[in-house]
């Protein structure tokens, strides 16, 4: 029988220097990574995996763990300073934390986002100890009826929860899932609206798109605004660091919301295909929600930048709960991961508890220091990045198109995907000129292969009929919600009509 | 009683491209191959053909909004057109674009090092940076970027060019 002294030595056999320098050296590689805008949080693991081919698992799982965290936070820096999310993951937090940059609270903001980052993965990772087993189970049970609706349900949040119109949220969200369906597809293998092109018939990745629409239309509508505009931009990108001051404060006044945004995200996290970008998307629509002051979101909001930016750190320690206990990845990352466990000889699923349970214990704890390193090398990097924010402005431009450009060359060595950029770039700046929203497009693009798979393969199941994806329990409590979200705000304004 | 007359605005444009998108979208899925009812097979044309429909009930709704909310936007008429010319740094943002379709037409003749040089002092000089300045950071970039993504990320980046010259 195990006793408490071996869980110990496990535990403590993490703080080893071949273990720290390497883990700390990824984690540094994750906040460059993630911070820059193009390069994502799966890119950052994907370039570390092969580093770790010749290192015992324990380094190799601390540098993947260390790497992501990082790396999500990261993608926050960009997202606050200049409007263009470092990862997918950080397209929540550009609505109110760029908003608040924009009224001089950028340093709060950040500080803000990183205390966050830090709390909503340490719930993350203490959940994913915790109750792992009980969740993942839970999450087993989904079939594609309710998939479907998991991924329409974070679509629509999307749409819903964008400034002004609901119908230009629709419209972008629709446009985004027209632009899903080119490509090969997934049931017959046809390829649509590829008209006989190469590069279209793989179908058109998020990044290229990510970039030209957060990107390159920022760069194009910073160019072609008058001069008053540039000095107000000016002042913005020479205010990068970190404000905690007051921090303490307004996190003690939203202890609920960040409990439920890192329970939130930490569900959605572990929940296969979900990662932490639908996880901070929910959780920022719950919080507009829930909140007293909804009108403030997007506008500069506080409890805006503390949903998501809890959320897609606590996602993280969800992702991992499918993939440690049943061998399912949560989401990308943990995809790579998995194809790392079985690299090094390890098993994942519900073995791998007793088989190797030193190696749990030591996976546990990275995860939870690896919190404490967050804060620190977050604040150095928040750090590193106002040295580059002190070049001119039109130098920060034409830096940011040059990354851009190259960091969308670098998916496939591939002009085609420049040229995506620049497409998008354009209809990014179009579209924000008759001010419909950009997020739930490219949301769109990233769950339409999701959505449409399950509606599909949900119908073969049933021969056509409808029904199972609203009479099974799951289903038909997710199915609740989106009629939910969508009515929630009409017949709120019917009841106040009515008192009236 | 005067009567009002129809002017287009952006929403109605916003309405206009919807549709258009959809018949699109609707003149191509009939050329994709059909589904198998009796099992619940949808073919590769119905989830599009879902999107299109959501995408004219969105573009009626619009002109139905455009025209009833005319008097809150500004008419588009041939001097918006104009106007898009007008001010210099519209033109330089129109400018930049074609930097960029430069870029990737260049891109792998040149190679690597050469288009980014070029672009970034295209880019930079256009944007009012000084020569010296200008020929500084074009050269601190080009060199950032070739050491983070083709040596520390090996990715392979187009030598173009140079690699004729023996670099």
């Amino acid at each position: 029988m195990r006793t408490w002294g071996y869980d110990m030595d496990a535990i403590l056999s993490v703080f080893r220097i071949e273990i720290l320098v390497p883990w700390l050296l990824a984690m540094v590689l994750g906040i460059f990574v993630g911070a820059m805008p193009g390069l994502t949080a799966t890119m950052a693991v994907a370039l570390i995996v092969p580093l770790t081919f010749h290192t015992p698992p324990i380094v190799g799982l601390a540098m993947i763990l260390g790497v992501s965290f990082t790396a999500i936070f990261a993608g926050d820096i960009p997202a606050t300073f200049l409007r263009v999310p470092g990862t997918p993951a950080s397209g929540a937090a550009v609505l109110d934390g760029y908003e608040m940059n924009k009224q001089g609270k950028g340093p709060l903001a950040i500080a803000l986002d990183l205390s966050c980052s830090t709390l909503g993965g340490t719930i993350g990772v203490l959940i994913l100890i915790t109750i792992s087993p009980i969740l993942a189970t839970f999450a087993l049970q989904f079939t594609h009826f309710e998939y479907f609706w998991l991924a329409l349900l974070g679509l629509s949040m999307s749409a819903v929860i964008t400034k002004g119109s609901t119908m230009k949220g629709l419209i972008s969200m629709t446009g985004g899932l027209i632009l899903s369906t080119i490509g090969l597809d997934i049931s017959t293998g046809y390829p649509r609206f590829s008209f006989g092109h190469t590069y279209l018939m793989s179908g058109i990745n998020f990044i290229p798109v990510m970039i030209g629409l957060f990107g390159i239309s920022e760069v194009l509508r910073s160019i072609s605004v008058t001069s008053h505009d540039q000095l107000g931009d000016a002042a913005i990108i020479s205010n990068v660091k970190a404000d905690f001051r007051s921090v303490g404060k307004i996190m003690g006044r939203n202890k609920r919301l960040i409990l439920q945004s890192s329970v939130i995200g930490t569900l959605i996290g572990a929940l296969p295909g979900a990662g932490a970008d639908i996880a901070a998307w929910v959780a920022y629509g719950m919080a507009k929600k829930t909140s007293k002051t909804p009108e403030k979101f997007g506008t500069g909001s506080e409890e805006g930048v503390i949903a998501p930016t809890t959320a897609n750190n606590a996602a993280l320690g969800g992702t991992w709960i499918p993939a440690l206990v049943f061998g399912i990845p949560g989401d990308s990352i943990t995809a790579i991961v998995l194809g790392a466990m079985m690299m090094y000889g390890l098993k994942p699923g519900p073995l791998v508890f007793q088989g190797s349970r030193d190696l749990v214990n030591q996976i546990f704890t990275v995860a939870v220091i690896s919190q404490f390193f967050l804060l620190v090398l977050g604040y150095l990097g928040i750090r590193a990045f106002t040295w580059f924010f002190k070049f001119p402005r039109n130098v920060v431009l034409a830096g940011i198109t040059i990354f851009s450009i190259i960091g969308a060359y670098a998916l496939r060595s591939s002009t085609f995907d420049v040229g995506l950029v620049l497409i998008f770039g354009i209809l990014g700046y179009l579209m924000e000129r008759v001010t419909i929203p950009l997020p739930p497009f490219i949301l769109g693009l990233i769950l339409g292969p999701m959505i449409e798979e399950n509606l599909r393969i949900g119908l073969v199941k049933t021969s056509g009929n409808f029904w199972p994806f609203f009479n099974r329990p799951i289903s038909a409590f997710f199915a609740f919600l989106l009629i939910l979200i969508f009515l929630y705000e009409p017949v709120k304004l019917l009841i106040q009509r009515k008192r009236k | 009683m005067t009567k009002k007359s129809f002017r287009l605005n952006q929403e109605h444009i916003i309405g206009l491209v919807c549709l258009a998108v959809s018949a699109t979208i609707l003149s191509i899925t009939p050329s994709f191959p059909k589904g198998k009812a009796n099992i619940g097979l949808t073919g590769p044309a119905f989830f599009p053909d879902l999107l299109s429909f959501t995408f004219i009930i969105c573009g009626i709704y619009q002109l139905w909004y455009g025209t009833l909310k005319a008097s809150a936007y500004s008419p588009i008429t041939l001097a918006t057109f104009k106007n898009l010319f007008k001010k210099k740094e519209t033109r330089t943002a129109y400018l930049i674009l074609l930097f960029i379709v430069g870029f990737i037409l260049l891109f792998d003749t040149l190679g690597f090092l050469v288009t980014t040089f070029l672009f970034l002092v295209l880019f930079l000089l256009r944007l009012g940076v000084s020569r010296l300045q200008t020929l500084l950071y074009a050269t601190f970039f080009t060199a950032v970027i070739y050491f983070l993504f083709g040596w520390l990320f090996t990715i392979s980046l187009p030598s173009g060019i140079l690699a004729y010259l023996g670099l």
